[in-house]
């Protein structure tokens, strides 16, 4: 946690910082007051915190200046002689501008800073609703949850769609199957359980009696082809005999007319002509070896072969027989075999009807079959009305399969919508709860947030304005706009008014500084360094003590609190410790100059200024009794107002120590004790008392020191001695450290009922009133 | 879990975180699914079918024990 104390914050050329300023922070003080008048440097202090911490310089913002870079460092010096420097407890961290970006050195001891300014006070209480939420959203900012509360929504939404869906479909089906019942003509009570029973039924005898039957049909229906196709064959076979006959009856006429010898000499003069061709200029004849006629023998052989026509149509002829007979035997062949097929598939077709999954009322052609294929034709006479018969039997099975799968596939459908209706009606009421958890702890999480935002800024807004009845804050969400967010009060006893609509400006001003310590505080308060830049600038006279000491209580909860002021009042109180000013450091600033920039000036309490007159050596007398009878004054008008004492009554209202200290009177006197608290370490508390009456005596026998010696000139205090003044100054001094706390001022508060007490009881004035 | 990880949750986690206990009080969800169920319910990360599937474990879980 980055939470050292501070130790110094040294300011190089940013703004009015023309000189390097250091302001050094006292060890132990939470608060820091800086107190100057306008013009002296405060806002320069507050942008340095502004620079380290948030890299901005927030008080240039709003001017209308666009980019305020170029404005940041001190005129005459660059960007880069910019720079802040904050010393801790545990190191320190230094701010540099380069290039327009703030660098810093050490992201460890950056600090947290969050600045207030007089001009942004009411940023929060005027922002649009928008804008106001957009301020406070990351301490609501839930939109992971609600981006998952919306996906469960989402699916609630589908569940319920889906119930429908099955429900629909469940009604859908049972409506199918009770159509299915009534077309079974309702057998039984109840639809649902007859489609039960039907389903259960065994569909494979179904299925068989269909398939024997389609093989039934199959194999008759071959059988019916084959008469025809046997007939077809003979007829043919027929025909090549008598195709035979004639073309013998030819070959015969044809070899009456040709020789038998002619013939042979025909073959001799082929055998010629042949070696004619390989020897076409013979010297002698290739058969006689003679040279006679030798000459165009090869053309006279060929002369002779042509002219033998009969011969060559006699030798087709024969060709042509060997053919058709040849042919013959092919055809006898295929015969033989299509019978032998027929047979063979009238074998099974005989197989086929003595399937015991047939109907048993079923018609099948008379058995056994006719021997020969050529009786078949009467036997098949009526096949094609068999055929017929056969397939309307196989189709009533085939609809009564498709049937049960129907109605199998209405009840599954059925069954499983119904099985997912009540799934889902059972998964449906958890995720609603589910859902109505989220939604409600959201709303309560984030109204708690706001609440709290709400109550702690009417805690505030009570301590600053107490009894008035304003403290009835309430931040709302806009139900209706997403990220919008509402300011009201009760005013007047009206509730949900708008506090700018009703509230004065000076109250609108505490109210802004309320919502803003609200919601800073709650964000690591204790690493955060509080800057509050002249707030209280319209706060009305009545208020501005209260808003001080609320300041003071809020300081001790972070890690250091810089108020700047130039509320003179403060400072005075500051110097006669009417505040706690114990618990802070002043610090005043002199007059800014062009040459010095911002410097500081010392400002010591009265009291505190009085000791140190008293030590110093040697003492000045004068300066001395001047600073008691002030002091003093200051204690008998705290005494003689806190016991209502009686004094003269002037019109200037002004009283001397003449008027005031006899105004305290010996049964007062003697009653006035001051109970100091002292704290052992081990948290014991224990009070020691001191009484003021023999300080008062004495007060009242030395009076004279003060005019002789610190109101006026006087020749008279020739005669006296020093030490007289002295005395009359360090009594004034004991009367007030024996009635005033350093650390928490006077006690001022009455709420215990019987004493008067500072803040923590660390003094307790007795009598409460003056005693009669 | 240390106090400053405690303090630096994020509003979404807190609420998530809040919510998961709510749903494992009432018995929607199963003790062994709350810790990825509050980082995803704070991220924004729990699907439609992540819900279902949450939900019907405990519901599963909650058959089987009976």
């Amino acid at each position: 946690m980055n939470s050292g104390a501070l130790k110094s914050l040294t300011i190089d050329h940013l703004r009015g910082a023309v000189a390097p300023f250091t302001l050094t922070f006292e060890k132990g003080k939470k608060l820091t007051l800086i107190y100057g008048e306008n013009g002296t440097g405060k806002s320069t202090i507050c942008d340095a915190f502004d620079f380290i911490g948030n890299g901005r310089v927030g008080s240039l913002d709003n001017r209308g200046l666009n980019r305020t870079g170029k404005y940041w460092h001190t005129v005459g010096k660059t960007p880069s002689d910019t720079s802040v420097t904050l010393t801790l407890s545990t190191g320190s961290c230094k701010a540099t501008l380069e290039k327009g970006n703030v660098l810093v050195d050490s992201e460890d001891h950056r600090p947290l800073v969050n600045v207030l300014r007089r001009s942004q006070i009411l940023n929060l209480v005027e922002a649009r609703p928008a804008d106001r939420y957009s301020a406070i959203s990351h301490f609501i900012d839930v939109a992971g949850v609600e981006a998952s509360e919306a996906n469960l929504r989402a699916l609630i939404r589908d569940i319920e769609s889906r119930i429908e869906v099955a429900i629909a479909r469940v009604q859908e089906n049972r409506d199918t199957i009770e159509n299915f019942w009534e077309q079974a003509g309702k057998v039984g009570d109840d639809a649902i359980q007859w489609a039960q029973n039907e389903v259960a039924r065994d569909m494979a005898s179904v299925e068989a009696t269909r398939a024997a039957l389609d093989e039934l049909r199959e194999t008759f229906r071959k059988l019916l082809s084959y008469p025809e196709a046997i007939c077809a064959r003979k007829k043919e076979i027929s025909s090549i005999k008598a195709a035979i006959e004639d073309q013998k009856q030819h070959v015969l006429g044809l070899t009456e007319k040709v020789a038998g010898e002619y013939v042979e000499i025909l073959e001799i003069l082929h055998a010629a002509q042949s070696h004619f061709e390989n020897h076409p200029d013979p010297e002698v004849c290739p058969l006689c070896e003679s040279a006679e006629k030798v000459a165009g023998l090869p053309a006279r052989v060929t002369e002779r072969i042509e002219s033998q026509v009969v011969a060559n149509q006699l030798k087709e002829a024969r060709r042509k027989l060997t053919l058709l007979e040849s042919s013959l035997e092919q055809k006898e062949r295929e015969l033989d075999e299509l019978i032998n097929t027929a047979l063979q598939d009238a074998q099974k077709f005989v197989e086929s009807t003595k399937d015991d999954a047939l109907p048993v009322d079923i018609t099948i052609p008379d058995l056994p079959y006719p021997a020969r294929v050529d009786d078949w034709t009467e036997w098949l006479a009526n096949g094609e009305e068999l055929i017929g018969k056969w397939r309307v039997l196989s189709d009533e099975c085939a609809d009564s399969m498709r049937f049960i799968e129907a109605l199998k596939t209405s009840l599954d459908t059925l069954e499983s919508n119904s099985q997912i209706q009540q799934e889902l009606d059972v998964l449906l009421p958890r995720l609603k709860k589910a859902l109505e958890i989220v939604e409600t702890e959201r709303k309560k999480y984030t109204d708690n947030i706001l609440h709290e935002i709400a109550n702690d800024v009417g805690v505030l807004y009570e301590k600053v304005h107490p009894g008035e009845g304003l403290n009835k804050i309430s931040l709302e969400l806009d139900p209706v706009r997403r990220a919008s967010l509402d300011i009201s009060a009760e005013f007047l006893g009206k509730g949900g008014a708008p506090p700018q609509a009703y509230f004065s400006d000076s109250h609108l001003d505490t109210l802004g500084l309320c919502v803003f310590l609200s919601l800073v505080r709650r964000e690591k308060p204790e690493e955060t360094i509080l800057v509050l830049d002249d707030v209280l600038g319209s706060v009305d006279e009545p208020h501005v003590e209260r808003l001080i000491e609320m300041l003071y209580e809020e300081a001790n909860k972070f890690r250091q609190c810089i108020i700047t002021t130039h509320y003179r009042p403060w400072k005075e109180k500051f110097r006669w410790g009417w505040l706690k000013n114990g618990q802070c450091q002043f610090v005043e600033l002199k007059k800014w100059t062009l040459d010095g920039g911002i410097s500081l000036t010392q400002s010591i309490p009265d009291i505190e200024r009085l000791k140190m007159l008293l030590e110093e050596t040697p003492p000045d007398v004068q300066l001395v009794c001047a600073k008691a009878g002030v002091v003093l004054e200051a204690a008998l008008e705290f005494l003689t107002v806190t016991y209502e004492c009686q004094v003269p009554r002037r019109a200037s209202g002004r009283y001397t120590l003449g008027d005031l200290l006899p105004a305290i009177d010996k049964k007062l006197r003697a009653a006035l004790k001051v109970e100091h608290k002292k704290e052992e370490p081990d948290g014991t508390v224990t009070y020691i008392e001191k009484v003021l009456e023999p300080h008062l005596n004495e007060l009242t026998r030395i009076i004279q020191a003060r005019n002789l010696f610190g109101a006026h000139f006087n020749a008279l205090s020739f005669e006296l001695l020093d030490d007289d003044a002295l005395a009359f100054g360090k009594e004034v001094l004991a009367l007030m450290e024996s009635l005033v706390d350093p650390d928490s001022g006077w006690p001022r508060n009455r709420k215990s009922g019987s004493y008067w007490a500072t803040v923590g009881e660390t003094r307790r004035l007795h009598p409460l009133t003056k005693p009669s | 879990m240390s106090d400053a990880e405690e303090n630096d949750k994020t509003p979404a986690e807190e609420l998530a975180e809040i919510v998961t206990n709510a749903l494992l009080d009432e018995g929607l969800i199963l003790k062994e699914d709350a810790p990825h169920t509050s980082r995803e319910i704070a991220s924004g990360k729990l699907r439609a079918e992540d819900w279902r599937l949450l939900i019907e474990k405990a519901l599963d879980k909650e058959a089987s024990d009976e």
